[in-house]
């Protein structure tokens, strides 16, 4: 694994933080993982334009976020990084969220709490491909 | 009871009908003997005054013709009397026959009189008294031919022959009125004859009216009779017409009026669960994401202490036994206290999980599905989930299910939930009461029936009716299980989720009706009406409010 995968992951709960750093910490320690904040959508988009973007990157956003939703996020990157993969994360986990983020090209839609055994299997597929 | 006053006021009507129809006739004969009556009294009168008159007429020419009679006989006497005196039969009889003359003039005069006043007109009263004039002369002539008799009959005789013109113009003056008498007798007669001609005439003509009166009068009232019974009768349909009317429409009214006031009263209740129902879901999303954190950290926690516990043992080597127990302990300690607070954060994911049902609206798809199939499953499902809970629980199953039910537009899941909730809640109340009571006769029972039905809205529908023979819901509980966390489980058995949600799936998302009855100790019937046909509303109304309440 030379190249690490990079997830930007958009959550204005400042705790995401320590709790992806905590889940993820044998993969950070490893470098298979390199894992990037942002704390709005705003903020996030700006992030997608200057941080280096390795062959394997991965967008994790909160739909509901004070300011620019997830969803204008996932709209705005798929404008301009159509093939930038972004996921989803809700804890509503409803219908229509699900369908407006698989409208916007969103890569799924996953549910709070979020299970990292999945996630972390997603993105050994990811980099895998 | 309206039919039998109907009748009577009819009976009524026809009664005074015939009163009416019959007092025409009635009246027209009274009325026709009055007349008769009248005219023949009339008659009577005209008849007797004609008598009256003739007989008085016949009386005065039977007068007048004796007194001229009597004038004649006196005058034939003086004759008579004379001549013998001529002859010179002198005789005391000359001289008596002379004085009974004289008599017999006086009576004359005094009979004329009497004529006079009783019969004779103006005319014939004037007559008289110049008749009775010459008499009075023709008397005073008799008078002295009586005196004279004595001394020179023959002067007398000569004397006494004058007196025989003024008894010739009395006589003709009799007999003139004996003439004028019957010819006034005739005529008066003639007149009243006449007159009762002209009376009977009249009272021909007056009767002949009269008739023509009462009768067309009568005729006129039975026409004008008909035609007011006729309008009476009509009228009466008419009012009774109305009267129906009116009474279908009042009920009609009453009806909707009633509808109404179920449908304010479903309304209030929807309103209120629906509120309910977003505060809950409301309330769940901001709880969600501080529980995700306890659960994730919680068991971060324990991982980490997991590698600590490795990453230490090396070190722990180093120490005695005692402090090696003593971290060991710890660390134990740590991780279950760490596993509680992960099992307790869990099971308020659970509660949250539950109350977010209320926010996902009409989510699940509406599909035509065969009600009764429904049933049967949940009710299984529910039965065996029971008994893995209480192995001992038994319970008479009676499914009358109609094969008309049929299939209905639902959301299969949704539908299926709610009655795994009404199986599970009847078999929870079934077995608290078993548990409860001792007594032996108890038989535990839960029925479902199915059926198609109109519901209040006069929609196509089918009814479900779960009823159980358990402990009952008290009055005081009645209003509540709706509610969201309303429950009367003990803590940790029930999350006071399964009816409010119940509640949603049918009333809010299937447009559908919940009711409950039930009586203390002796049994519960939840009843559900789903329409069959899905009706599409726009836009669950639980976005909107969620927003409202933020």
């Amino acid at each position: 694994m030379n190249t690490p995968t990079k997830i930007l992951v958009v959550d204005d709960e400042q705790d995401v933080v320590d709790l992806f750093r905590q889940r993820f910490r044998r993969e950070l320690r490893n470098g298979s993982v390199c894992l990037e904040f942002a704390h709005c959508a705003e903020d996030a988009l700006v992030r997608v334009g200057e941080i280096e973007r390795p062959r394997v990157m991965l967008i994790l956003s909160d739909i509901n976020m004070p300011g620019m939703s997830g969803l204008e996020l996932l709209k705005s990157v798929k404008e301009r990084w159509a093939n930038l993969p972004v996921v989803m994360v809700t804890a509503y986990g409803d219908e229509e969220n699900r369908r407006r983020a698989t409208e916007l090209g969103a890569e799924d839609l996953i549910a709070k709490p979020i299970d990292f055994d999945a996630l972390k299997a997603r993105l050994a597929a990811l980099a895998e491909a | 009871m309206p039919d039998t006053a109907e009748k009577s006021r009819r009976s009524g009507n026809s009664f005074h009908f015939a009163v009416w129809v019959a007092a025409a006739p009635v009246v027209a004969v009274l009325l026709m003997g009055l007349i008769l009556y009248l005219g023949n009294a009339g008659l009577t009168t005209v008849v007797g005054q004609i008598r009256q008159i003739v007989t008085h007429n016949l009386d005065g020419s039977v007068k007048v013709a004796e007194i001229a009679q009597r004038v004649q006989t006196i005058n034939a006497t003086l004759y008579r009397l004379t001549t013998l005196q001529a002859a010179g039969i002198k005789d005391a009889d000359i001289a008596g026959g002379l004085v009974q003359l004289g008599g017999e003039v006086d009576r004359v005069i005094g009979e004329l009189g009497i004529y006079r006043d009783n019969f004779a007109n103006e005319r014939q009263a004037e007559a008289i008294n110049q008749a009775v004039d010459q008499l009075r002369e023709y008397k005073v002539a008799v008078d002295w031919v009586s005196w004279m008799l004595e001394i020179d009959f023959a002067s007398s005789v000569a004397f006494i022959r004058p007196f025989n013109e003024i008894f010739d113009r009395v006589t003709g003056v009799l007999a003139d009125m004996t003439q004028s008498a019957v010819t006034d007798a005739r005529g008066r007669s003639d007149q009243a004859t006449n007159d009762a001609q002209q009376t009977i005439q009249w009272f021909l003509i007056i009767m002949v009216g009269a008739v023509i009166v009462v009768s067309g009068g009568a005729w006129l009232t039975g026409v004008y009779q008909q035609k007011l019974v006729f309008n009476t009768r009509l009228l009466e349909d008419q009012v009774a017409e109305r009267t129906r009317e009116l009474a279908q429409r009042t009920h009609d009214l009453e009806e909707s009026l009633e509808q109404l006031h179920q449908t304010q009263q479903q309304l209030v209740v929807k309103e209120k669960m629906a509120s309910l129902g977003e505060l809950t879901a409301g309330i769940a999303h901001e709880i969600k994401n501080p529980l995700n954190f306890v659960n994730n950290f919680s068991e971060l926690s324990v991982e980490l202490l997991e590698e600590l516990k490795e990453a230490v043992a090396p070190a722990a080597e180093a120490l005695d036994d005692n402090g090696r127990a003593d971290i060991e302990d710890i660390v134990e300690m740590l991780t279950g206290n760490l596993q509680k607070i992960r099992d307790h954060g869990k099971r308020a994911d659970g509660i949250v999980k539950g109350m977010l049902l209320h926010s996902r609206g009409s989510t699940g798809e509406r599909v035509s599905s065969e009600i009764n199939a429904l049933i049967e499953e949940a009710l299984n499902l529910a039965y065996h989930g029971m008994r893995a809970q209480k192995p001992d629980f038994n319970v008479n199953m009676l499914r009358n299910l109609d094969p008309a039910t049929g299939n209905a537009e639902v959301a299969p899941q949704e539908v299926t939930r709610v009655l795994l909730n009404l199986f599970a809640n009847g078999f929870y109340a079934i077995h608290q009461r078993k548990q409860d009571n001792a007594e032996a006769s108890f038989e535990p029972a839960l029925s479902v029936t199915s059926r198609s039905v109109r519901d209040s809205w006069g929609r196509d529908a089918v009814e479900i009716r779960v009823r159980d023979n358990g402990t009952g819901i008290p009055q005081s509980a009645r209003e509540k299980i709706f509610n969201p966390f309303f429950t009367t489980k003990p803590p940790g058995e029930g999350t006071g989720l399964g009816l409010s949600l119940s509640y949603d799936v049918v009333v809010q998302q299937h447009s559908g009706q919940f009711t409950v009855e039930s009586e203390e100790g002796r049994y519960t019937e939840f009843t559900v009406v789903l329409p069959r046909k899905a009706i599409h509303q726009t836009q669950p109304s639980s976005q909107q409010s969620v927003e409202a309440l933020a």
